[in-house]
């Protein structure tokens, strides 16, 4: 059976890009979660 | 419709509204004991994340409750062992002085499953009897429960440093972003010396 060569450094960018993009949907999920599902009010300092 | 869950960071009140979970009824019913005990405790790391939303999967539930005498633990374990049990050991006094008075965290769960479970720990550091004296009141519908400070949630999550733990911070950090104190974040930031994490994620 053959293997496949596998470049680290290309899986380590992967990793980073995926990384990136997860905290970019985190982001964009709080900001809809905010539109949607949050209310925030301000209130008189306790 | 889901239930509200509400908290008051800074000079905001943030209420969202979502279905609870397994994760959330298990918390609420562990809560509701201390509570009853008037108990001092913290919610902390992940789960306070997933309360305000975050979509994500977790075996644990970490809590930080204060350090009592024997007799007082025995009544909280008697308490507990109504719907809980203890995965880590059977015995009351096991449980207490090889394991809390050890630094080491016990697990509980509820009695037919493993996970979801509780791991409690006594504070064992300045920075954990701090977050005891500085926890945040949350309702969940007519329940309460008390959570870590946030400012300190975000940085320690960032000090923890992995690629979940950081992307807890974010979601935090964006949940909160109007009621954050910069200046308190600021500081445990530097104290736990994440200056450039927080500038490149949150």
């Amino acid at each position: 059976m053959e293997y496949p060569k596998i470049d680290l450094q290309e899986l380590e960018r992967m990793k980073k890009k995926n990384f990136e993009e997860r905290l970019k949907f985190i982001e964009l999920y709080v900001k809809w979660l905010k539109e949607h599902k949050v209310r925030v009010e301000k209130v008189e300092k306790l | 419709m889901g239930e509200l869950i509400e908290a008051i960071v800074g000079n905001y009140r943030y209420t969202l509204s979502r279905e609870l979970k397994d994760m959330d009824r298990l918390v609420l019913k562990f809560a509701r004991i201390l509570n009853d005990m008037s108990l001092h405790y913290a919610f902390i790391s992940g789960y306070v994340s997933i309360l305000f939303g975050r979509s994500r999967l977790s075996e644990d539930i970490d809590i930080i409750v204060e350090k009592m005498e024997f007799a007082e633990f025995k009544k909280l374990w008697d308490a507990l062992r109504g719907d809980f049990w203890c995965i880590i050991t059977d015995s009351v006094e096991d449980a207490y002085y090889d394991y809390l008075l050890s630094n080491t965290a016990i697990r509980f769960a509820l009695r037919d499953s493993v996970i979801p479970n509780i791991e409690m720990k006594f504070p064992k550091t300045e920075l954990e009897r701090w977050v005891l004296e500085n926890t945040i009141d949350v309702t969940v519908g007519h329940e309460k429960l008390k959570i870590s400070d946030i400012e300190l949630q975000i940085a320690f999550k960032l000090y923890l440093g992995s690629e979940k733990d950081i992307e807890d911070a974010k979601h935090l950090y964006e949940f909160f972003k109007e009621g954050i104190d910069k200046d308190k974040l600021e500081k445990f930031v530097m104290e736990l010396h994440v200056a450039e994490l927080a500038r490149r994620y949150l």
